[in-house]
């Protein structure tokens, strides 16, 4: 009964919505830019008049989408950038668990991480490429380098700041080590730690298009750079929408998945 | 306090009867349209408020105590009926364009003091922005109003720097530097503890009896309820209307000693049982609401 | 924090809140003695695991012994400042574009609906292109180098500055915006005194962060395309097999922001003192 009603609630809501002033501003705003952007290159504005018409770039992108070249491009940056995701993942979330739990471990380690952390990721792409015997295997790292840090920071501070009060109300209730673990740490540092994985999320892209676009081979960012020297402008656009359009989806999932742990925060 | 100037001397001014803040609810009614939900929040609300009157309302959490003083302060609109303030309609069905504004000023639940704004700046914040006075003349006229409240050690701190107390006191110095009609008093002592409480609501007698300002204020607590106003109104659980309209007869000036009189008890037994009855009902409709 | 222990404390401070805070004053000494302890123990481990690392697993990896010598002579030469020049300035044109037009944008669009219709869904399609891969078509719009830099230094600072002004003008608490409108302050007067105070701890998070994001865009702008700054030596170093000055490049990129994002920190605790009071 309650879904029910839960239902044609947000059916309504999404009825109202869709049929709205603010709708059409919106989608008033995002004309108006296009338009603008239009004109200004038929206009022949100085700067812009190079950057091609929307009309233009449509008709090129919807021919270039399908073929192979572009899928295989797109493909690639997103395998890679899954790849050192998961590395970087599964490397930085024990870290910063055992940083933040064992505050010898985290005097010790911690101001390394401090004196690197400020050094942009991409200040790594040359070192990289010096470490690494294969162009596959120093993009990895560099997008392992962009997630990394503020995993760990953020999985660390997650386990630093859990209310000491409820530790306390664990132990008084008869927790023990293994316990404490499992039902205050892991869910207490979840939503810190989910926020580190979006943060780290969000620099992948900028890494894997950066070393592709200087150490390439293939994918997004090198087709975008070579699309450049090729005077393709056209793809030049086209590849930089769809690097967004990849981070965008990547991001979502992270924060979809996220958002599955971290339920019984939104009722606060 | 070395000088021995009275309160009145303080301030430069002391109103001896109080001639405008007349407020007239005329069967307001509020419905509120969520997602095409119709839901009744305030039912024909007859009510009417003497100048320089203290009213005290009181009723079960969700009558739409709030939403009556959010109608009265032009925070939200009014479906049906009419508000007059000394004769003027400041709300009505015909009036969609809402209109806050410094006649009638709001004390907020959980407290709005600017915390970027030092407490003297706060008090400046309405005259100086409707160019009434200058800011030396604001000033001058605040520290008197803060000393009033023995705030004025404590100008020039931030609002975080000082105690709860110290900041709902301010709070209203604020909404009275404005010179409004009436004061719209929304829970501001509810998350207080009873020894701020009682010193919060004597600086509130002290400035009232100053300036003979109406008051409209919305309360949980019986015991202040009574204490403070010259009657106590009560709303039925939602919809909210009219249950009780109850005189408070205990003398003035308030003492806090008269809570332990018979008088006080008696008001505060008949109070009480009123607003049970209605909290009974509201509770039992939220269970069944859950359960749904 | 020596000078704060000289200052009188007010005098309508409780005695043991005094007595409190000269205690954490002292356990602040202590632990920054221990601190600084520490901190020396772990770079000279790190250090260890560098020179392990340099003479087994990554042979190309200069040795930290190497590093020193080079980086002695690398810091001598002119070339090395010209550099940080190029990239300091370049930031910070950049970084001032993006927040002189990033704050206003967001704070409005965070404040008034209309704007907000009207302009957050096209910033929200623009936002998520990374700011790196804005190199070419800068480079295509500006027409040189130097400027195409600046702009994407502009763009990766104006994503986060404008998104961090919206949130911040969003999270203004409704109940200070109905008090001032209660007290007769006109639309602009509560942008000016409620609307910007509210937002400006948000501004600040958006301004070290996009900090952070215009070294990351110099110093990619820079190694793609670039002629001078720290970013090209990085890269240039490592073209002319001079490894050890990759490493001394990378290490001034991250002292140089680091440097950058305390200068922001030291404007907002001057700007911020009225959240600090708690403490």
């Amino acid at each position: 009964m309650a879904t029910r009603s839960e239902t044609s609630k947000s059916f309504e809501k999404f009825r109202k919505n869709l049929i709205s002033a603010r709708t059409a501003r919106r989608i008033g705003g995002v004309a108006i830019f296009v338009i603008a952007w239009q004109l200004a290159a038929d206009a022949g504005i100085p700067g812009i008049e190079n950057v091609p018409k929307p009309s233009a770039w449509i008709a090129e992108s919807i021919d270039y989408v399908q073929t192979e070249d572009y899928y295989l491009s797109v493909l690639g940056s997103m395998r890679r950038v899954a790849s050192g995701y998961v590395i970087a993942a599964g490397a930085g979330i024990p870290l910063g668990l055992f940083m933040g739990l064992k505050i010898a471990f985290k005097n010790w380690t911690f101001p390394t991480f401090e004196i690197l952390r400020p050094v942009p990721p991409i200040a790594w792409i040359p070192l990289a490429v010096i470490m690494f015997p294969t162009v596959e295997s120093s993009v990895l790292f560099l997008i392992f380098i962009g997630a990394f840090f503020p995993i760990v920071i953020n999985t660390m501070l997650g386990v630093l700041t859990i209310p000491t009060y409820v530790a306390h109300a664990a132990s008084s209730l008869g927790a023990r080590g293994k316990d404490h673990f499992r039902h205050v740490i892991l869910p207490g540092v979840t939503p810190a730690m989910i926020t580190g994985l979006a943060i780290g999320m969000g620099l992948t892209w900028d890494m894997v298009v950066a070393a592709e676009m200087v150490a390439g081979g293939h994918g997004l960012g090198y087709n975008l750079w070579y699309s450049y020297i090729l005077l393709q402008y056209d793809r030049v656009i086209l590849f930089m929408v769809s690097v967004g359009a990849a981070g965008y989806l990547y991001s979502a999932v992270v924060r979809k998945m996220g958002g599955k742990y971290v339920k019984w925060r939104q009722m606060v | 306090m070395s000088d021995k100037r009275t309160e009145a001397d303080i301030v430069g001014k002391k109103v001896e009867k109080a001639t405008r803040g007349r407020l007239e609810c005329n069967t307001v009614t509020k419905i509120y349209d969520p997602l095409g939900v119709n839901v009744l929040a305030v039912d024909s609300c007859d009510l009417e408020l003497q100048p320089g009157e203290f009213l005290a309302i009181c009723g079960p959490s969700g009558c739409g105590k709030t939403t009556l003083l959010n109608m009265v302060a032009g925070f939200d609109s009014v479906t049906k009926g009419e508000i007059k303030l000394d004769g003027k309609v400041i709300g009505s069905g015909k009036i969609k364009k809402l209109s806050p504004g410094p006649d009638r000023v709001v004390v907020f639940q959980s407290g709005a003091l600017f915390p970027w704004k030092t407490l003297i700046e706060n008090v400046i914040f309405g005259p100086v922005c409707q160019g009434i006075l200058s800011k030396d003349e604001a000033t001058k006229k605040g520290m008197a109003y803060l000393k009033l409240t023995g705030l004025e050690k404590f100008a020039d701190q931030f609002p975080m720097a000082v105690s709860s107390g110290m900041q709902r006191r301010t709070e209203i110095i604020r909404a009275l530097m404005t010179d409004p009609t009436i004061i719209l008093l929304d829970e501001p002592f509810r998350a207080m503890d009873a020894l701020t409480k009682s010193i919060v609501h004597d600086s509130v007698l002290k400035v009232w009896d100053l300036l003979k300002v109406s008051i409209f204020f919305i309360t949980h607590d019986l015991d202040e309820a009574i204490y403070l106003s010259d009657r106590v109104f009560i709303m039925t659980t939602r919809p909210g209307r009219l249950k009780a309209s109850i005189k408070i007869t205990l003398p003035r000036p308030r003492t806090p000693d008269m809570m332990a009189s018979d008088e006080f008890l008696g008001l505060k037994k008949q109070v009480f049982d009123l607003v049970h009855e209605e909290a009974v009902k509201a509770f039992e409709r939220g269970e069944k609401e859950m359960a749904k | 924090m020596g000078k704060q222990q000289q200052e009188p404390l007010p005098s309508y401070l409780p005695e043991m809140v005094i007595t409190r805070l000269k205690e954490k004053v002292a356990e602040a000494k202590r632990d920054k003695k221990r601190n600084s302890i520490m901190m020396g123990v772990s770079v000279l481990t790190a250090v260890l695991a560098w020179w392990i690392l340099s003479v087994t697993i990554t042979p190309n990896l200069p040795t930290p012994a190497e590093w020193m010598v080079a980086s002695f002579f690398a810091v001598r030469d002119p070339w090395y400042y010209n550099s940080i020049m190029w990239s300091v300035a370049r930031v910070y044109v950049g970084f001032g574009l993006g927040c002189a037009i990033g704050i206003p944008m967001g704070t409005i669009m965070g404040w008034n609906r209309i704007a907000n219709d009207f302009g957050f869904p096209t910033f929200e399609l623009i936002r998520p292109i990374p700011p790196v891969a804005w190199v070419p078509l800068s480079i295509i719009i500006t027409g040189a180098i130097t400027p195409a830099i600046i702009f994407i230094t502009f763009i990766g600072t104006w994503y986060v500055v404008t998104l961090n002004s919206v949130l911040g003008a969003e999270s203004v608490n409704p109940s200070l915006l109905r008090a001032a409108k209660c007290l007769g302050a006109k639309p602009i007067q509560v942008f000016r005194h409620v609307v910007l105070p509210g937002a400006l701890p948000a501004i600040f998070t958006g301004m070290v962060l996009g900090m952070a994001m215009s070294w990351i865009t110099v110093v990619a702008g820079e190694m793609i395309a670039g002629d001078y700054g720290v970013g090209y030596l990085a890269w240039q170093s490592y073209n002319l097999i001079r490894y050890p000055e990759v490493i001394l490049a990378m290490l001034t990129i991250g002292a140089l922001g680091y440097a950058s994002s305390m200068f922001i920190r030291a404007l907002s605790n001057k700007y911020l003192r009225w959240r600090a009071v708690y403490n």
